[in-house]
């Protein structure tokens, strides 16, 4: 730690004041040991003997104030005389001497007199120094000449005129001094002192190998008003190797050689000469290499080629140095920006085979580069290169799982790309070329800007490719979120949920011997045909499920899904609602027609319901009817229009449904979001079903019993169902025939709404051909009445009929005893019973017979009885007239 | 559809004014015609013919057994008055009841006899077509019997238990003959207490032994829960004694056993309707045949109905081949489709025919008018109007009356005024009407 050359306190090793008494501090100290040079150095103008007792008494001033009680008395007040009399003396001179190259100051003289107020001339003793304060370190330079101590002070003070805040007279001299350096003179300065690669050079005592150094004593900046290039090693300029500096605690933030003291030149020659790669250094000595190769590159290359040569060795020493210092931000921001902006420059095509360095603001120019050159040639835009684009252009958020899942989502966003545009993309070249950008670490070198490169557009200019693969990864972040989600939670990327998760595409081209494997059980258990039984556990077991463990629904969904990306179907399938099985349980697989996706719709759902039922309807009676299972698979698809893959699926859920046989757990609420008119629908083809194999069994009835009041509708109707289907099916057959009709049953097989349902519509509708259906047959069966009843025109005349169909004991004629019996009756049309008890009895007759006797007859001929009543007997005299005749 | 197709089926029957009256009055009144019933039915002709050939075979001294099922309004009451009435044409005694909760096929608590009691009562011949036929089929046999004593110059109550003999090889045989040849002596002896009580005993009257035995003087047994089954076998055998074909017992609103809550009670029934469908389809009864008529579900429901009680069900299996259209009426069950709005009008045509007399010249309205009606039906009543049809028809006939006694009023005009009440659960041609109590309503259209 430094101690201020004036108080004595410690001060911070890159301060340039003191911090407690302000005076200056190191450059005091360099002008000090400079003094002893015969050449003044270019820091030691601002401290001459008057500026210096101003500066004295000011602080005596301060001290003489502090000290009023502590210093003895002879020393304060000799101490006052300095102070009084100095300060006013100090700043006259000091004015007096600046004069000679600038105008004096305004106030000299206000300063002067208030300097001679005791105590009170602190202030102006203070600000005037304030004003009249050196320049900083880095503050332009005058050129030194070592040969002209003079010219070189004078310089000095025109640069340190322009910093005092006086007005500034620029001197002739001092502004033409570079300006008369061309290209060409600043080139050969170059020249001479630079040590190429490859080349060793011995400085004080100091063996740098490998060259690229400047070393000599003169080399002007190209950006002249800096003075002497930063990184010029004067080896003229004194170092001392008893006070190194490796920690740069004296170093400032933009050393230069010839500015950096003696320590830390030693310092940097030793780092140097040790190969230039001592991570512990402080970054300062690098840059102060780095600044060598800087102007090598973007100068004296310019202007020559041979220089350009040089360009892959110095390269190489960067990379090698940012490998070394990587860690220090600054050094690498610096020395990456200048390796792609020289290599743009020279050598674009290194550039796309480098590594694509971290996200940055820009997009780094290795891409625009090589995207660019593409556009140019006319070719289309890869998805290789829209990746890469997608990727280095700045603003682009990869979201959670683009990030976690890189691999997929490259994969996933190449698919989507080329799904989008096939092989490429077309694009047109921009106007705009692309250009570099370079702001040198070295002050001595002038930033360089919009450095054009070869013949290759500016992609940047393009907005939209970037917005269209924006919007693709976003679309492929969506895909691949639930897969992304899960190995977040649960870091695993290879089991059946995690490969249930991945989007197809990238399903595709994952292979894994687990994957393998289960194709191959499947494979072998299908054999040739299309479905097969198997058992679940056969599937289960190629993952790691646990045996131990109960089969969760998530897993079986993991499984269904995987298979289905792998072209097969099974069931049970949770995700179309079937029930959770697990170990032991039995499941069919089916080959998925090719090509066919999946889609999971409502319909399906409700079809699937259906199918249930009608397999618990059907196994109901613990045999399944060939025939009902036929009638099943005939018929369900008609409730909807069914694609082939729903056929198939149906078919193996049906399978299933019958090895497995599941509860009709949940029907209820599921047959809850089925209209009315279909649950009829349902339960109607329930029950035709039940029929179809030819007889109703009681526990087919029972399970439509229990089925019935699922789907909403009153277990009653079951019978109701049962007999409509039955009836319909017989009356809608050809009419009044007992044989064998016409199959028109297809009208249960589909069942139609009801009539009732029909009749709805206040038009009513009379079906014509059922009309003469009923009509033919209502002719029919009054024939065959008309037979039985001898219905004929003929009725009102007696007579006998001899027809066969006549009942057998009419044919013969009223006998004489009953003759005699109704001729007595019809003598009264009224008679009490004991009367007709009586006549009966006088004739050896049964009274009830011989009425019955009597009306028989009368119903035979005149459809209608001669003698009524059972108390009271009146007897109908036209009729017995007629019988009697 | 077209008219001439249509006229052509109806043409040229001409029907008897009286016969017309008769059909036409009874339907106004809500009642099922006794008479005249080929002019009004609609469709069926499967399931008329096959219960026809049932008949034959009770006339033959067979034996059958058959169970109508259909819904609430699908005409199974007429289906059987239609049957029943067939039956008396062709010579057979018939017998009817409903089954209420009071009237069951058994019970320990006279229920039974109940029923029988309701069947005696409605015995009908052809010449007593409305019941308390009784009195005049044992008075026939015994005539017969008398007869042929008087021929052969024997004891005519030798000639009766002769003829009787049959009977005893049957449960309560020989008091059935006891009964029979008491009432003979009751007519011998001008003894009319005797001859009632026989009747009774043969209408189950008697609730206990020792009253039967007061009334007739000898040890019989009494008609009970446990016999009457083995009675209406007498019965059947006794009417083929006494010259008719054979009896045909039907039993409606079998549905009350399907509605009995108590299981003992219900299976107890159905152990006895077991019995008569064993004896019905072995042929073990002579000359008998039984109709019951029920709902879909007191056959098919399997925890109430016939299918509950397994002996039964395997006995009604149906064929339920959707596919196969061979009609299929040889099992025991038949069942009615209910009507449907083509069936409503063709009746409604088959109505107007009969108003017409036959003679389609004289129709009142044109085929319009008939669709106009069911329409307005339809509108105030809905779907119920032909599935319970009996208002309809009572308000159509009325509704042909009015235009015939107004010729001047349109019918497109009088359709408006319609009122076609909601049928309110009752049944067309309740059987009712055709018992006891019903004697009254009846009464109104018989000539």
């Amino acid at each position: 730690m430094p101690d201020c050359p004036q108080c004595g306190t410690s001060v911070d090793p890159v301060a340039n004041y003191c911090s407690s008494c302000g005076a200056e501090l190191s450059r005091s100290g360099v002008e000090h040991t400079a003094s002893d040079h015969d050449r003044l150095d270019a820091t030691t103008w601002a401290s001459s003997r008057w500026y210096t007792l101003t500066a004295v008494a000011t602080i005596g001033w301060v001290v003489l104030f502090v000290g009023i009680s502590i210093l003895p008395n002879s020393v304060w007040m000799l101490l006052f005389f300095f102070s009084w009399i100095g300060l006013p003396v100090g700043i006259y001179l000091d004015t007096k001497e600046c004069s000679e190259s600038i105008d004096s100051p305004n106030y000299k003289w206000a300063y002067i007199l208030s300097s001679l107020i005791w105590f009170v001339a602190v202030i102006p003793g203070a600000v005037y120094l304030w004003n009249r304060r050196p320049p900083r370190a880095d503050s332009p330079t005058p050129l030194a000449d070592d040969a002209h101590d003079t010219q070189a002070s004078s310089g000095h003070e025109s640069g340190s005129a322009s910093n005092a805040g006086f007005s500034v007279e620029i001197t002739a001299e001092g502004a033409s001094i570079g300006a008369e350096l061309s290209d060409d003179e600043k080139y050969n300065q170059s020249t001479n002192a630079w040590v190429p690669p490859g080349e060793d050079i011995t400085v004080q005592g100091h063996t740098l190998a490998d060259g690229m150094v400047y070393v000599e004593t003169e080399l002007v900046g190209i950006e002249e008003y800096m003075g002497t290039d930063s990184c010029l090693i004067d080896p003229t300029l004194e170092i001392d190797t008893n006070d190194l500096d490796p920690e740069g605690h004296r170093m400032g933030y933009w050393p230069s050689y010839s500015e950096i003291d003696p320590g830390c030149r030693a310092t940097y020659l030793d780092w140097l000469e040790n190969g230039r790669r001592d991570p512990d250094i402080d970054i300062g000595y690098v840059f102060l290499f780095f600044y060598g190769i800087e102007r090598r590159v973007l100068f004296d290359a310019r202007q020559s080629r041979n220089v350009q040569e040089e360009i892959p060795a110095l390269l190489a020493e960067v990379e090698a140095l940012l490998e070394v210092y990587d860690n220090e931000s600054s050094f690498s921001g610096y020395a990456t920006q200048f390796l792609q902006a020289v290599r743009a420059t020279y050598d674009p095509d290194s550039l796309m085979e480098s590594p694509i360095p971290e996200r940055s603001r820009k997009t780094p120019i290795a891409v625009k580069i090589k995207i660019g050159r593409e556009i140019a040639a006319g070719r289309p835009l890869t998805a290789e290169l829209a990746y890469e684009w997608f990727n280095a252009s700045p603003n682009t958020y990869k979201r959670t799982p683009a990030r976690r899942c890189e691999d997929e989502f490259k994969e996933l966003f190449t698919a989507e790309f080329e799904a989008r545009y096939g092989n490429g993309w077309q694009l047109e070249p921009p106007e705009k070329q692309l250009t570099t950008n370079y702001r040198p670490a070295s002050r001595s070198i002038p930033s360089q800007d919009d450095i054009e490169i070869e013949a290759i557009p500016d992609i940047e200019e393009l907005s939209v490719p970037v917005e269209k693969f924006r919007e693709i990864a976003s679309s492929c972040c969506d895909e691949l979120d639930s897969y992304s989600r899960y190995v977040g939670k649960s870091d695993d990327r290879e089991s059946l949920r995690a490969l249930s998760l991945l989007p197809d595409v990238v399903f595709q081209q994952r292979s894994s011997e687990s994957l393998e494997a289960l194709v191959e059980t499947i494979d072998s258990t299908l054999g040739t045909s299309e479905m097969a039984d198997i058992q679940l556990d056969l599937l289960l077991e190629h993952y790691p499920i646990d045996p131990t463990k109960e089969v969760s629904k998530r897993d079986l969904e993991a499984l269904a899904t995987v298979l289905e990306k792998l072209g097969f179907g099974i069931e049970p399938d949770p995700r179309f609602s079937a029930p959770s099985r697990g170990w032991g349980d039995p499941a069919v697989v089916f080959r998925r027609q090719s090509g066919t996706h999946q889609v999971e719709s409502d319909v399906s759902t409700a079809i699937r319901l259906i199918q249930k039922l009608a397999v618990s309807v059907v196994l109901s009676n613990e045999e399944v009817a060939p025939e009902q299972t036929q009638y099943l698979s005939e018929n369900l698809g008609s409730f909807l229009e069914l694609s082939e893959a729903d056929h198939q699926r149906l078919q193996a859920h049906r399978r299933w449904l019958i090895l497995d046989s599941p509860t009709l757990h949940g029907v209820r609420r599921r047959a809850e979001d089925m209209s009315e008119d279909r649950s009829v629908r349902v339960a109607k083809f329930l029950t035709a079903l039940a029929c179809s194999d030819g007889q109703i069994d009681t526990r087919e009835i029972e399970e439509l019993s229990k089925i019935y009041p699922m789907l909403g509708l009153p277990e009653d109707t079951v019978h109701a169902h049962l007999h409509e289907f039955q009836t319909d099916a017989t009356s809608t057959d050809e009419p009044v025939t007992v044989r064998a009709g016409e199959p028109t049953s297809e009208d249960f097989q589909i069942p139609e709404p009801s009539r009732r349902e029909e009749s709805s519509t206040p038009a009513l509708e009379l079906d014509g051909d059922k009309v003469d259906r009923t009509l033919e047959e209502s002719k029919e069966v009054s024939k065959f009445l008309s037979d039985i009843f001898d219905d004929s025109e003929d009725s009102s005349t007696p007579s006998e009929d001899s027809e066969a169909d006549i009942v057998e004991f009419e044919v013969e004629p009223l006998d004489e005893v009953h003759r005699a019996f109704l001729l007595e009756l019809s003598q009264q049309a009224q008679w009490d019973r004991s009367d007709v008890e009586v006549l009966a009895r006088e004739k050896n007759l049964f009274p009830d017979a011989a009425i019955e006797v009597l009306n028989e007859h009368a119903y035979e001929r005149f459809e209608s009885a001669v003698i009524e009543g059972t108390e009271q007997i009146r007897v109908n005299r036209e009729l017995s007239n007629e019988l009697l005749q | 559809m077209s008219e001439d197709e249509s006229h052509h089926t109806m043409e040229k029957i001409s029907i008897p004014p009286q016969q017309r009256e008769a059909i036409l009055q009874s339907l106004q009144a809500g009642l099922v015609p006794r008479r005249g019933l080929q002019h009004i039915q609609v469709g069926r002709a499967r399931e008329v013919k096959a219960v026809t050939d049932d008949l034959d075979r009770i006339a033959n001294g067979g034996s059958a057994v058959r169970f109508i099922i259909g819904d609430y309004g699908s005409g199974k009451t007429f289906f059987l008055n239609l049957i029943r009435t067939i039956a008396l044409e062709k010579g057979l005694v018939t017998a009817h009841a409903d089954l209420t909760p009071d009237r069951r096929l058994r019970s320990t608590s006279g229920h039974g006899r109940a029923l029988y009691q309701q069947l005696s009562r409605n015995l009908s011949t052809r010449a007593t077509p409305d019941g308390g036929a009784l009195r005049s089929i044992v008075e026939r046999f015994i005539a017969e019997a008398n007869r042929d004593a008087r021929e052969q110059d024997i004891p005519t109550e030798d000639v009766i238990r002769d003829r009787l003999d049959d009977l005893s090889e049957l449960v309560g045989g020989y008091g059935f003959t006891d009964v029979i040849s008491a009432y003979w002596q009751g007519f011998q002896n001008d003894d009319d207490e005797l001859q009632n009580a026989s009747l009774r005993w043969l209408r189950g009257e008697y609730g206990t032994k020792t009253e039967a035995r007061k009334d007739l003087d000898t040890r019989v047994p009494i008609i009970d829960d446990s016999n009457w089954y083995e009675m209406t076998k007498l019965i059947a055998r006794f009417v083929d004694l006494a010259g008719y074909e054979g009896l045909l017992v039907n039993l409606d609103e079998m549905v009350n056993l399907y509605k009995l809550s108590h299981t003992g009670a219900r299976e107890g029934n159905y152990e006895k309707l077991l019995s008569i469908v064993n004896d019905g389809i072995q042929g073990q009864s002579v000359g008998l045949g039984y109709l019951f008529a029920g709902t879909p579900d007191f056959l098919t429901d399997t925890k109430r109905g016939l299918y509950s009680y397994e002996a039964l069900k395997s006995r009604l299996a149906e064929n339920t081949f959707a596919s196969d259209e061979l009609v299929d009426m040889s099992g025991p069950v038949i069942r009615l489709s209910s009507l449907s709005q083509e069936d409503m009008y063709v009746l409604l045509r088959k109505l107007r025919h009969v108003d017409a007399g036959g003679d389609p010249d004289e129709y009142v309205v044109p085929d319009e008018a008939l669709e106009a009606f069911m329409e307005h039906c339809y509108e105030q009543v809905g779907a119920a109007y032909f599935q319970t049809p009996r208002n309809t028809i009572k308000e159509f006939v009325g509704f042909l009356a009015v235009l015939e006694q107004n010729p001047h009023i349109t019918w497109d005009k009088l359709i408006g005024d319609v009122d076609i009440g909601r049928d309110a659960g009752g049944k067309i041609g309740d059987s009712e009407s055709t018992g006891d109590e019903g004697e009254d309503d009846l009464a109104n259209f018989e000539l």
